[in-house]
């Protein structure tokens, strides 16, 4: 099948079709799925080397599961928003050696790594302050501010409750500013 | 400045960052993209592979056959199924006669066979008892 056919076709029949063996399926889902996974793993990690690395870990994954994908079930964007978020999670909670629950609401000298930051770039600048939350904080906030999801697909992939993600959302947007704060005339956000 | 203003205000600012953020995604390399490529092809390859085939011990066959023949002791034990099989057919088109008649043949070529290793005095012995 071209791949130009494939545009239209949905995420979940392209990985049918993957499955039955359709190489034109593995290219447009190889295009589909693998920017967002690098990219969300990026968001979560901090380091680009790691984030291909993970990616490519959930991406496997996902090749694996084709044909037994039940359809109808899950999305597949969400399937693996998930399996890219919680490995990121498990690698950030063995980079800081403490369970998530553990985790600090805002470690100290979380500002002050922002404050390092040499020049004023604002994306940098929030990838700094994402790095200083708790992982699930970290992973609540990307899905919904950064990936755009709503609250009941942050819930699907992250196997919680809606009140849960509004929760971590909340907090987690209070520590950034908390941390951002000292950033914000500096970058051009600040008072009028 | 009140608490809801302040939140108001670091809302706003949050999202000025969020929009910055989105705006300059991490995008991956090209070499990359070529990696994740190959291993989905890679992947997808073994879907469509032959299957392995089980291996058959020689002289055993896979399935009901070959546990048949297994059960009554390969092509050997068939062989004297049938054989049986046969007389048995013999057997019931001569009729119970015959069948008498072998058998007492065969039983009087006993008996006679038996008398003959026996010395004289033995058979007297034998009758008196």
């Amino acid at each position: 099948m071209a791949l130009d056919a494939l545009d239209d076709v949905s995420d979940e029949t392209l990985l049918v079709l993957y499955g039955n063996g359709d190489r034109a399926a593995a290219r447009m889902l190889t295009l589909r799925m693998g920017p967002l996974a690098f990219r969300v793993a990026q968001r979560m990690l901090g380091d680009r080397a790691e984030a291909e690395d993970l990616a490519q870990e959930a991406l496997l994954r996902l090749w694996k599961i084709a044909p037994e994908w039940r359809t109808g079930e899950a999305k597949v964007t969400t399937w693996l928003y998930r399996v890219v978020t919680n490995l990121a999670t498990d690698r950030l909670r063995r980079r800081r050696g403490i369970g998530l629950d553990e985790a600090p609401e805002l470690p100290d000298g979380a500002a002050s790594a922002v404050e390092q930051m040499i020049d004023g770039d604002r994306a940098a600048a929030l990838e700094a302050a994402l790095a200083q939350l708790p992982a699930r904080q970290r992973q609540a906030v990307v899905l919904r501010h950064l990936e755009g999801l709503s609250n009941p697909e942050i819930s699907a992939a992250m196997e919680i409750g809606v009140e849960a993600v509004e929760s971590l959302t909340a907090r987690g947007k209070r520590a950034l500013a908390a941390i951002l704060a000292g950033r914000r005339e500096e970058l051009g956000y600040g008072h009028d | 400045m009140a608490m809801t203003e302040m939140r108001k205000d670091d809302d706003t600012a949050l999202d000025l960052f969020f929009a910055e953020a989105r705006q300059s995604a991490p995008e991956p390399s090209a070499v990359f993209l070529g990696r994740i490529l190959a291993q989905a092809e890679g992947v997808q390859a073994g879907f469509c592979a032959t299957p392995v085939q089980p291996a058959v011990r020689r002289g055993v066959r896979a399935g009901g056959l070959g546990m048949l023949l297994a059960l009554l002791g390969g092509w050997g034990g068939i062989g004297g199924m049938a054989t049986a099989a046969v007389a048995g057919v013999w057997i019931g088109f001569a009729g119970s006669d015959t069948v008498a008649q072998v058998a007492g043949y065969a039983m009087t070529t006993e008996t006679a066979t038996a008398s003959a290793l026996l010395a004289d005095g033995d058979i007297l012995a034998l009758a008196a008892e």
